[in-house]
């Protein structure tokens, strides 16, 4: 198992291997190690219509800026991050083998870690998330090894139909092609020339994230008396007298251990001889009637909306009338419909098509108790059904078992003769060859079509076949 | 018996039982289908079976599952054309299990192909392409000679009542020469 784990990690065929492999525990930020850029109100590039990296190292650093950015990002990471999944399929060594595929991803980090580079890329970068799928040879047959996470601002969208994309590696960019890559951005752009590109969470938020921030630092300011918030023009007052009254207070202010009151630039004139007046000139104030209560709850459902939370994710309903409880309950409904489920479904479908074997699919499930509760009420009340159907309508129980297995009661097993009808197949089910073709492979439990001698199902075939022989040899 | 003909034997009593199943059922959705993937999936394990008896060895290179490959595919588009005429018919047909049961004898060219060592020979006994099809009984007999990829090949016939492709084959490929690993 740790020679298997080890061969995951190891990055021989991965993209990543080109990069510099820090080891003195050392690294920097490449591409952008530049310091942290101030949000102005409105964001570099904003006025241009198509993507760009300059606008993707703003976006990425708005959870520096301003903290229930932050917090909300983090919330919708480790949400998604924390969700279980279930590999699902007839071999139960390639449903193993897949299961520890996602289990070690980006390196051995593992899944959670995965995962949540994932989102916050996905949320922050108008670029998107990129998974780079590394396998064992070339081609899109060849057997999958890792999967791992590449920092978004490094991946470039060249709009090559064979290599989509290229990676800013430590040694230069190298490009890398279609079978090996996963991109997942939020709002794909429908314009050819943003390349699959699209509009962020933290894009569409990014006003209020600037507000809040400006806010918070307002008062941050204003409370430490770090910078200059006014301006008081003071006559009668030489520019000595003032010095001296400065410095005296900021050394009494730091003798008692604490900041001074610093917030007001005070500036005398000339007229020394004047009695001593002034006015005030304020450089920065917030205006008549702001509520901070209020512009907080606005940031605050903006995030919620631009992420796909639900806000009470962000902020409990508190101090509301009766109701609030199944209002709490109509928001959470709504929130399943929405931003972090259209990631789920993206990551699901690409995983499934690209990155996993074609006898086995991946799924996110819902563990929650309530949910489970639900699905225990429906399943009672399809079983209610079938009874009914039994005794009042004269339905054969086989019928009736049917029915059943078409809700997902009882599996399909439960029927003595197959399922008579197999219907649609779902988003998450791997189809099979119609009726009347001729498959392009063999049947996916035969093993020998598509797949490299080391794969666990042909392992299988091959084990079964190499006793098959011995026999045989014994016999003659 | 031959391990060739044991390996053969055991795939005939799969699939006439297979078959067999499906006697009374062909009307089932799905019952068909059912069978094919059992057929299907059978032929391939003994396909590889066959490759590892004829060769020798039990581990088989890409080379030689790619041949594997290749051979089952052949049958997988003759029995799905088999299961549609089935699908098709109101009711069984007699001969139909006989005619099931003949895709055991598919098996015999992987084995062969194992047996030459992956030579580039043209044709495999009991691989279809003599009109004694998969009930050949002829055998290749390959006689190395000096240098690296320099072979003889002879078609030798195994039964007296061999049907005219082999007769011909017989006198023709007497020997196939194979020199620097190619046909001259």
């Amino acid at each position: 198992m740790s020679d298997k784990i080890d061969s995951l990690r190891d990055q021989k065929n991965s993209v990543l291997r080109y990069d510099i492999q820090y080891e003195n525990g050392t690294y920097t930020l490449y591409g952008w190690n530049g310091p942290l850029i101030p949000l102005g109100l409105r964001a570099p590039s904003e006025l241009h219509l198509l993507p760009s990296r300059a606008l993707d190292i703003v976006l990425s650093q708005t959870p520096h800026h301003e903290a229930m950015w932050a917090g909300a990002i983090g919330i919708a990471a480790t949400q998604f991050a924390a969700r279980a999944w279930e590999v699902e399929g007839d071999a139960p060594r390639l449903k193993e083998r897949t299961q520890q595929l996602l289990l070690n991803a980006d390196g051995g980090a593992g899944w959670t870690t995965f995962t949540l580079k994932l989102v916050q890329d996905y949320l922050c970068t108008n670029n998107g998330c990129f998974i780079e799928i590394e396998r064992y040879g070339r081609g899109p047959g060849a057997r999958i090894k890792a999967l791992h996470h590449l920092d978004s601002l490094r991946v470039r969208r060249t709009g090559l139909r064979d290599t989509p994309v290229a990676y800013e590696a430590d040694d230069g960019e190298h490009l890398i092609n279609w079978y090996n890559i996963i991109g997942l951005s939020d709002m794909p752009s429908a314009r050819k020339q943003a390349l699959g590109a699209g509009q962020c969470a933290a894009f569409r938020a990014y006003r209020d994230i600037a507000k809040l921030a400006a806010i918070e630092s307002f008062l941050y300011e204003k409370v430490t008396g770090s910078r200059p918030l006014e301006i008081h023009v003071v006559s009668g007052l030489s520019n000595q007298q003032l010095q001296d009254a400065v410095q005296s207070g900021k050394e009494d202010a730091q003798r008692r251990g604490h900041a001074a009151y610093m917030g007001v630039l005070i500036m005398s004139t000339l007229a020394a001889d004047a009695e001593v007046s002034g006015y005030r000139i304020p450089l920065a104030e917030v205006p008549n009637g702001f509520d901070r209560k209020q512009e907080l709850d606005i940031s605050l459902l903006a995030y919620a909306n631009n992420i796909g939370l639900d806000p009470q994710d962000l902020q409990p309903l508190t101090g509301q009338q009766l109701g609030a409880g199944a209002q709490s309950q109509v928001l959470q409904d709504k929130a399943r419909g929405r931003g972090m489920r259209a990631f789920e479904q993206m990551l699901t479908h690409a995983l499934n098509t690209l990155a996993l074997p074609a006898s086995v699919s991946i799924g996110f499930v819902e563990r929650s108790l309530s949910d489970q509760k639900t699905e225990a009420d429906t399943a009672k009340t399809h079983v209610d059904i079938a009874a009914t159907l039994v005794d009042k309508v004269g339905v054969s129980a086989d019928e009736a078992k049917q029915y059943l297995v078409d809700y997902d009661v009882l599996p399909k097993s439960a029927l003595p003769n197959g399922d008579q009808t197999p219907g649609a197949i779902s988003d998450t089910d791997k189809p099979t060859a119609e009726d009347g073709q001729m498959p392009d492979e063999l049947p996916a439990d035969l093993g020998v079509a598509t797949k490299d001698a080391t794969d666990d199902l042909l392992a299988d075939e091959l084990a079964a076949a190499q006793r098959l022989a011995k026999l045989a040899r014994r016999q003659a | 018996m031959s391990d060739l003909d044991w390996l053969i034997q055991r795939l005939r009593r799969i699939i006439a039982a297979a078959t067999t199943a499906l006697e009374g059922r062909i009307s089932e959705s799905g019952a068909v289908d059912a069978w094919q993937s059992t057929v299907t999936d059978a032929i391939g394990r003994y396909s590889l079976a066959a490759m590892m008896t004829g060769s020798g060895d039990d581990q088989l290179s890409p080379e030689q599952l790619k041949a594997v490959k290749k051979a089952v595919q052949t049958q997988a588009t003759f029995l799905d054309a088999f299961a549609l005429e089935i699908q098709g018919a109101a009711a069984w047909q007699a001969g139909w299990n006989a005619r099931a049961e003949m895709y055991a004898s598919s098996i015999k060219a992987p084995y062969w192909t194992g047996k030459v060592k992956m030579l580039p020979l043209p044709a495999m006994p009991g691989d279809g392409s003599t009109q004694c099809l998969t009930n050949c009984g002829c055998a290749w007999d390959i006689q190395q000679l000096d240098g690296e990829g320099n072979y003889d090949c002879y078609w030798r016939r195994g039964k007296n009542d061999s049907c005219q492709t082999c007769v011909g084959r017989s006198a023709r490929w007497a020997p196939l020469r194979i020199r620097d690993g190619e046909i001259v």
